[in-house]
């Protein structure tokens, strides 16, 4: 909403500086995104200039020359493109040395005189976006009639305009009045409402037209009054330079003075020519299925029978609320018409602005639900002003069909109220004087002791405001008035609510261990496309996947099944910028499927996952590194800490994984799942196949690693640890090298070594494939720590240990020493 | 010279060049030219498949023994160069070249900022929760008290999710706000409510530099007797100092929400300081928004099934992503999803 200063100035007292007032605006919730200084970068070479002759252009078919005067000796002859340029109109004229925008460069430039197609051009004729003042540039603007011949722009046109955004529940603020009120109430002036009296005629209006509302669920309450004989012409100055101001294009008087209206009080209306309403009648119905109508932004639309249309014996001649039919429209030879306001319902015409796609001044006011209220007051002052900028005479009265009339509800605010919700007390005075200023009609009544209250106030909103309904309304209203810098800062003081583990799973610990371990975390968009999933599961099933109607773009419509691809896409990109250098990377995220196929949940599942990949050489590039890339080893490490960590006890088998390499893969199977009697996979380990790789475009190795975060989540619980004595007998190490066959696993070697009870720890120390080593077969050598719980041991004893778990070994596995 | 001739002449070359050892580099040195993977003993043990089987127990016996004494010998040396750690500041090792660094990982600037906005509710006495983010239109508008045809969903710009129900209540979308967690949360307890509640949110909106259509929000609700405005106040005041520091100042202005009343928008302040630079880099105002917050609105409360004349509550909303540009004076939304280890790594 623009607000030009000026025009506000017509109904408050301004004397505060623009910036501080829109300031003071922002604070009381009419937030002010911008003030513009409108010719501000305007000086004396600017000037109105009147269009005496056109000609067109001897080189070019496109352009004119024209010459224009501005009212001294001599004219300037000036090379213009614009359609729209007619001899006798007063127009912007620029000087060489003027100050305009550059619809190319954007930014504000010097006027150079210049060659156009070989004639020189003397000064520009502006278009309003050259001006700065709007975002026109098809044609140039045209100035009123009566704008003095050589003026200075800048003293005719110049002005601030406030650039508000209002929010949804204020529609009384999509207008001039409206904000012009919130100053009032800011700065404790009063208003000066626009006078709404005119001369009336003889005759009702009633008895010239029937007017029927069929819809009454969509059309409360319509009102309207008839004009004859009035002059259809251009508007004054005035009208023109308001409009303007506030972003509107000058049609014509009739037409100026609906949209003047709708800005000034927030109410739309809509001129009818009346003597094309077929057989004098308004029907407000709703369209027949595949009606048509020509509307005034040229479109022809096919109407349905959801929508809503003015229509007359006939036809409809506007979509109501949205916009006006051609047909029926106010045009050079009409002399009669017929001004509307009404009430629409605003989902409905929201409805119909989405299917249609037609979206207007008037509908994005209807949207809002303005106050049913206003609509006499507006018929009203739009007659006036027509009468004065039109002539004619106005019919007697004015027609109000309002089948159910709705009274305004009073509201009761207690003074103990008001303390409940802001924590504060407020003086009774300074309560009424602020509810006073807004146009509040306040009834002090005594208040209930037994409540507390000192105070109670009977209180009826004003007749423009349709947002304030209960009592927490009329508090905001207090509240922003006199300023919410007024509420003092209070720490919460009462209890804090118990505390419920089951809602708090500790997944933040499992990012942060990641971190710990040399992962950089990564978060990236959980949509993706169908082929990338499949690759990664290749039996998904489609129905299954969440899918989105209205995706940012093709790529991402789905909604991702497995964190996999769009980790797999952030690390082929890095890899590009960080090309030699480690990377490690994981992220944390929830993957969404439908559990069933036949959809039958309302919601898809969504399970929090962590998907970890390692690629690139194993340390920073450095004078103690040795350049080996990751491998299996270096995925397996960070999982193993990771569940040293959390104390989750796993096991690892090798993985029929359909990503993975094949045996470079690892299962991890969690032993001690809690409340789940079989042992459940909690992770895949592996290095992943080639051709996943390529679908990323990843020339590298690259180790990869999927958790389900939810299940560990669950199942770390408090964290405990199970404390032990520390064993203060010395221990005793030998290292034993094994060979044994390729299919017997080092887990069942070292489990079967830790069986003998002098058996501390056993570490694997070295693995060796070398020739001698037959084929089939691998050695492992391992490190046995022996030690006892209750004495030294002896060479001799460690000796026997050892001899006993050697012919263990021999004999359950095969496994035999290489000494 | 057969493996027993072996294992003496490594003993002797062994002692030989302990005694030339004068520090602990020599000494690191030495112990991997015997003990380390190539080194002269683990060579000699590997040697055991060329050994006759016969002498097989008597090489592996004296091979080990050589080892323990080897290893025995490095062991006492090395204790005693500890003791002498002039040797180290002596100038034999240079400090300058960089260590073993283990690879650092980071957690995600907008994890870090959550963690830490989080983390200050936490001590404030409030829990973490999560909700879906696959929502349903019912939780995400209607019970906020933003029915179908509201005008202001317009501030919200969805993005749909393909379903069979395509009943209005049930017609499911991306959650735009963590808001319908407010409804959600209410509906399964009761009062006192103190929570936070972190999460992604979606919007079918353009991307620019300040906008996202995939973001985090932070929501909090709290709901029990006798909480007002001035709690809100309290709260917000408190985070805000913790997070921006003491210095700047916050302001509430009225603004409006559907799901609360009165409303609120909090910005802090940007002042310029005596050489006319402002604490935000790159933004010239004096005042910067950084989140909405309000009463939460009787409709809503009533929606749940709590009396609003018992029970009031506040509720707020932030973008961890804004509050972590305005802080660390980041200059793009984009950064923060599109993953590029240059920006990532910034946020140790």
């Amino acid at each position: 909403m623009k607000a030009p200063l000026s025009w506000l100035n017509k109904y408050v007292d301004i004397s505060m500086a623009p910036k501080e007032l829109a300031h003071e605006l922002t604070m009381v919730g009419i937030e002010v995104s911008s003030v513009n200084l409108i010719g501000e970068k305007w000086e004396n070479n600017l000037v109105i200039g009147g269009v005496e002759e056109i000609v067109q252009h001897p080189n070019a078919d496109r352009l004119k020359l024209a010459t224009v005067t501005i009212g001294g000796q001599g004219t300037n002859a000036v090379v213009c493109g614009a359609d729209n340029l007619e001899v006798g109109q007063k127009i912007a004229f620029a000087e060489i040395g003027a100050n305009l925008f550059d619809v190319k460069s954007g930014t504000y430039r010097e006027l150079k005189p210049a060659k156009i197609r070989g004639i020189v051009s003397e000064g520009m004729i502006c278009s309003e976006l050259e001006l700065g003042i709007g975002l026109n540039h098809e044609g140039i603007l045209v100035l009123p009639k009566d704008a003095p011949l050589g003026g200075n722009l800048k003293d005719y046109l110049g002005d601030v305009i406030l650039d508000i955004e209002v929010t949804p529940n204020r529609p009384d603020c999509l207008s001039i009045l409206g904000i012009a009120r919130e100053i009032a109430a800011i700065t404790s002036s009063t208003i000066k409402e626009p006078e709404i009296n005119y001369q009336q005629g003889e005759i009702e209006a009633k008895h010239k037209v029937d007017i029927q509302i069929h819809d009454t669920d969509l059309c409360k309450r319509y009102a309207a009054t008839i004009i004859e004989g009035v002059k259809v012409s251009s508007s004054p100055k005035w009208l023109v330079e308001s409009l303007l101001k506030a972003g509107h294009n000058s049609i014509n008087n009739i037409v100026d003075v609906t949209n003047f209206v709708m800005l000034e009080l927030g109410q739309p209306l809509h001129a009818f020519d009346f003597d094309k309403l077929n057989a004098s009648k308004i029907n407000i119905r709703r369209a027949e299925d595949d009606e048509k109508i020509d509307a005034l932004n040229d479109e022809n639309l096919t109407l349905s029978s959801t929508m809503l249309t003015i229509s007359d014996a006939k036809n409809p001649v506007a979509l109501a609320g949205i916009i006006g039919g051609k047909q029926s429209s106010v045009s050079e030879g009409t002399t009669s018409i017929l001004i509307e306001a009404a009430n629409f319902n605003s989902v409905n015409v929201r409805d119909t602005v989405n299917d249609l796609g037609v979206a207007t001044d008037a509908s994005y006011r209807f949207e809002r639900s303005p106050s049913i209220d206003i609509i006499p007051v507006a018929i009203q002052r739009a007659t006036k002003l027509i009468l004065e900028v039109a002539g004619g005479t106005a019919r007697k009265g004015i027609i109000d069909i309002y089948p159910k009339k709705e009274t305004r509800k009073k509201i009761l605010l207690s003074s103990e109220k008001i303390a409940n919700v802001l924590g504060i007390k407020f003086d009774k005075n300074d309560v009424v004087s602020t509810l006073n200023i807004l146009g509040f009609e306040v009834v002090e009544l005594e208040g209930d002791p037994n409540n507390g209250d000192d105070y109670q106030l009977n209180i009826a909103a004003p007749y423009w405001r349709s947002d304030v309904s209960i009592p927490e309304d009329l508090i905001e209203e207090i509240a922003r008035i006199i300023g919410y810098e007024k509420i003092p800062p209070v720490m919460l003081t009462t209890s804090i609510p118990e505390f419920n583990p089951d809602l708090n799973p500790p997944k933040f610990v499992l990012k942060e261990l990641m971190a710990s371990l040399g992962m950089t975390e990564i978060i990236s968009y959980p949509l993706t496309d169908l082929e990338a999933l499949k690759l990664v599961e290749p039996s998904l099933n489609e129905n299954n996947i969440v899918k989105t109607t209205n995706p940012m773009n093709s790529e991402m419509q789905f909604m991702r099944t497995s964190l996999i691809p769009s980790v797999l896409r952030t690390l082929s990109q890095n890899i590009k910028n960080s090309r030699g250098k480690p990377i490690r990377l994981f992220e944390m995220g929830r993957v969404y499927k439908y559990l069933s196929k036949e959809h039958d949940e309302i919601l898809p599942a969504e399970n929090e996952k962590i998907v970890g990949v390692l690629c690139g050489p194993r340390y920073h590039d450095s004078w103690l590194a040795n350049g080996e890339d990751v491998d299996f080893y270096d995925g397996k490490g960070v999982l193993e800490t990771f569940f040293n960590k959390l104390s989750l006890e796993v096991n690892w088998a090798m993985s029929g994984s359909n990503i993975m390499q094949k045996e470079a893969a690892a299962d991890v199977v969690w032993k001690y799942p809690k409340n789940i009697q079989q042992a459940k996979i909690i992770a895949i380990c592996g290095e992943l196949k080639k051709e996943v790789t390529d679908f990323f475009d990843i020339d590298m190795r690259v180790i990869l690693f999927e958790l389900d975060a939810d299940l560990i989540a669950n199942s770390i619980g408090l964290k405990t640890n199970d404390y032990y004595q520390i064993n203060r007998f010395p221990s005793s190490e030998r290292d034993i090298s094994l060979i044994f066959d390729k299919s017997i696993t080092s887990a069942d070697v070292v489990a079967m070594i830790c069986s003998h009870k002098l058996v501390e720890t056993v570490i694997p120390v070295d693995v060796y494939s070398g020739d001698e080593i037959q084929e089939g077969k691998k050695s492992v050598t391992y490190r046995i720590i022996y030690r006892a719980e209750d004495k030294t041991l002896t060479g001799d004893q460690v000796e026997r240990a050892q001899n006993s778990i050697l012919r263990k070994l021999e004999d359950a596995l095969g496994v035999v020493s290489r000494f | 010279m057969n493996i027993f001739e072996e294992i003496a002449q490594i003993q002797a070359e062994f002692h030989k060049e302990l005694e030339s050892v004068s520090g602990l580099e020599q000494l690191d040195k030495l112990k991997i030219k015997y003990m380390g993977r190539s080194g002269s003993v683990t060579n000699l043990l590997r040697k055991i498949s060329s050994v006759q089987k016969e002498d097989r127990p008597r090489f592996g016996a004296e091979a080990n023994k050589l080892k323990s004494e080897i290893s025995d010998f490095i062991s006492q040396k090395f204790n005693l160069f500890e003791d002498a750690s002039s040797a180290r500041a002596s100038g034999h090792l240079d400090v300058t070249l960089p260590g073993r660094s283990p690879i650092m990982g980071t957690l995600h600037p907008t994890t870090q900022i959550m963690r830490e906005i989080c983390d200050i509710f936490v001590s404030l006495g409030f829990s973490v929760i999560e909700g879906p983010e696959i929502e349903l239109d019912k939780y995400n508008f209607e019970m906020l008290n933003i029915p179908k045809g509201h005008p202001a969903r317009d501030m919200w710009s969805t993005m749909w999710i393909e379903s069979p129900n395509q009943i209005d209540t049930y017609r499911t979308l991306l959650r735009t706000h963590t808001s319908p967690m407010q409804a959600r949360f209410m509906e399964s307890t009761s009062p006192p409510i103190r929570i936070v509640v972190p999460g992604k949110c979606y919007r079918y909106e353009a991307t620019d530099s300040t906008h996202e259509w995939h973001f985090y929000q932070i929501e909090g609700l709290v709901v029990d007797k006798g909480i007002n405005f001035s709690n809100l106040k309290g709260t917000l005041y408190e985070f805000a100092k913790r997070v921006f520091g003491n210095d700047r100042k916050i302001r509430f202005r009225c603004d409006y929400f559907p799901f609360v009343e009165p409303g609120v928008d909090m910005s802090i302040s940007n002042f310029k300081d005596s050489e006319g630079k402002r604490p935000i880099k790159g933004r010239d105002e004096d005042w910067i928004e950084i989140l909405g917050a309000g009463m939460v609105h009787p409709e809503v409360l009533k929606g749940v099934g709590y009396d609003p004349d018992i029970y009031t509550g506040f509720a707020f909303g932030m973008g961890p992503e804004r509050i972590a540009m305005l802080r660390d004076g980041i200059d793009d939304i984009r950064h923060f999803y599109s993953n590029d280890l240059r920006f990532l790594g910034q946020f140790v």
